[in-house]
């Protein structure tokens, strides 16, 4: 079993195990992304994907009865899920929460960057990735994101802290994806540990004296005035 | 513009043609192609640009009243989250034609983060600046910030003051300006 997330187009977002996609499936996912690599969504056919995929056009349409939307979202989701699982995986050893943090920002910075399909997309066609990541539509992959990161942000911090920490690296990784600095390259070690040093660790310090210990969501305020105390 | 914005209101973007918009202003489909010679897109995506730095420049105004950097923030992310949910023809918009309104709005997304980042850079030139800070890379960083959080709320309730000021005040500005620093650069 592998933790698997379907991001609902309302943006309600359910995450559950589930065994990993069946063989015809997953074959039919990968071979959605290769052709994405090579051609883009627009060019992409159903043919072209059961070719890809050795499958026949009938087996596409019983697997994924949405047609091109529907595979559209499965890839997505199953690459949103390989990718989280990925730096998930590539913090369980680390020792502070500043190594955490930037193992898994340059992690998963780096990963975006080498992705041929979601290169393709960004560079041809990002209003097919835009209506998942505009305004409130961002909301499920943030979820995602902290459901499958927070627990190992939890060895160093509070609960609630986790959280909003996982949270604000995966709005960073997203914002220096769209829109690429001149100064700041997130798959550059010392551009994300400056960037952590500077704004990421001092308001972690700062949040984890006004976070209670156990709570998942936010129910004290830090006081309006803290420096008239 | 505005016939474009009337247009859009009664059929959405895919729905009207250029003689629609210009029936609507009372002119020609020549008259119209004289200034937007990119036609029918050109004069959307411009429209789309006005109407999103109307956004901003009323949201400087409304937040202009607070003293401080924090202040500012937090009513600008507040009122900016409501306007956006308020806004009737744009919450229509990403319903029906998400392709198309987002990629209008994604083509006026360099300038505004330009402007917002010159703004934020003005906020922020004060003495509370912190000595290890650059102030363009902070400026750069607090606007990505900003444009990461407005109509996107994630876990954090933005209608609630307390909330988005542990935001800020955690998340924005706690290496960027001093503990209790409450002056703007402006």
């Amino acid at each position: 079993m592998s933790a698997g997330a379907i991001v609902e187009p309302t943006g309600a977002l359910t995450v559950f195990d589930r065994p990993a996609l069946g063989g015809a499936e997953h074959r039919v996912v990968t071979a959605t992304l290769s052709c994405i690599g090579r051609w883009g969504l627009a060019k992409t056919t159903l043919d072209d994907v059961a070719r890809e995929a050795g499958v026949s056009r009938a087996t596409v349409y019983r697997l994924f009865p949405g047609g091109k939307p529907a595979l559209l979202q499965a890839s997505g989701v199953h690459e949103l899920c390989r990718l989280l699982a990925e730096v998930t995986g590539s913090v369980a050893q680390v020792d502070s929460l500043e190594e955490l943090l930037s193992t898994a920002v340059i992690g998963a910075a780096r990963w975006i960057r080498q992705n041929a399909p979601l290169q393709m997309l960004m560079r041809h066609e990002p209003e097919v990735l835009l209506p998942f990541l505009a305004f409130d539509r961002q909301g499920p992959l943030l979820r995602a994101a902290v459901l499958f990161l927070s627990s190992s942000v939890e060895r160093f911090t509070t609960v609630q802290v986790a959280e909003e920490a996982v949270e604000w690296m995966t709005r960073l990784v997203i914002s220096y994806t769209f829109t690429p600095s001149p100064t700041v390259d997130l798959t550059r070690e010392a551009d994300v540990a400056r960037l952590i040093s500077i704004h990421i660790m001092p308001g972690i310090r700062l949040a984890d004296s006004h976070s209670i210990p156990t709570a998942s969501q936010f129910q004290t305020p830090i006081p309006a005035t803290p420096q008239e105390q | 513009m505005d016939a474009v914005v009337v247009c859009a209101d009664r059929v959405g973007l895919a729905g009207f043609a250029l003689e629609d918009v210009a029936g609507e202003a009372g002119s020609s489909r020549a008259t119209i192609y004289r200034y937007f010679t990119g036609g029918r897109e050109q004069l959307i995506r411009e429209t789309v640009t006005r109407e999103v730095g109307r956004f901003w420049a009323e949201l400087a105004e409304v937040v202009a009243e607070h003293p401080d950097v924090e202040s500012r923030l937090v009513f600008g992310i507040m009122a900016a989250s409501s306007r956006i949910r308020g806004y009737d023809l744009l919450q229509r918009l990403l319903d029906a034609e998400p392709e198309e309104i987002l990629s209008a709005l994604l083509s006026s997304e360099p300038l505004v983060h330009q402007v917002l980042r010159d703004y934020v850079r003005d906020l922020l030139d004060s003495p509370d600046l912190l000595a290890n800070v650059d102030l363009d890379e902070a400026a750069d960083y607090v606007t990505r910030m900003l444009l990461a959080h407005i109509g996107t709320a994630g876990r954090w309730a933005i209608d609630n003051e307390d909330e988005v000021r542990r935001l800020v005040r955690t998340q924005f500005l706690a290496g960027v300006i001093a503990p209790g620093g409450r002056r703007t650069g402006r």
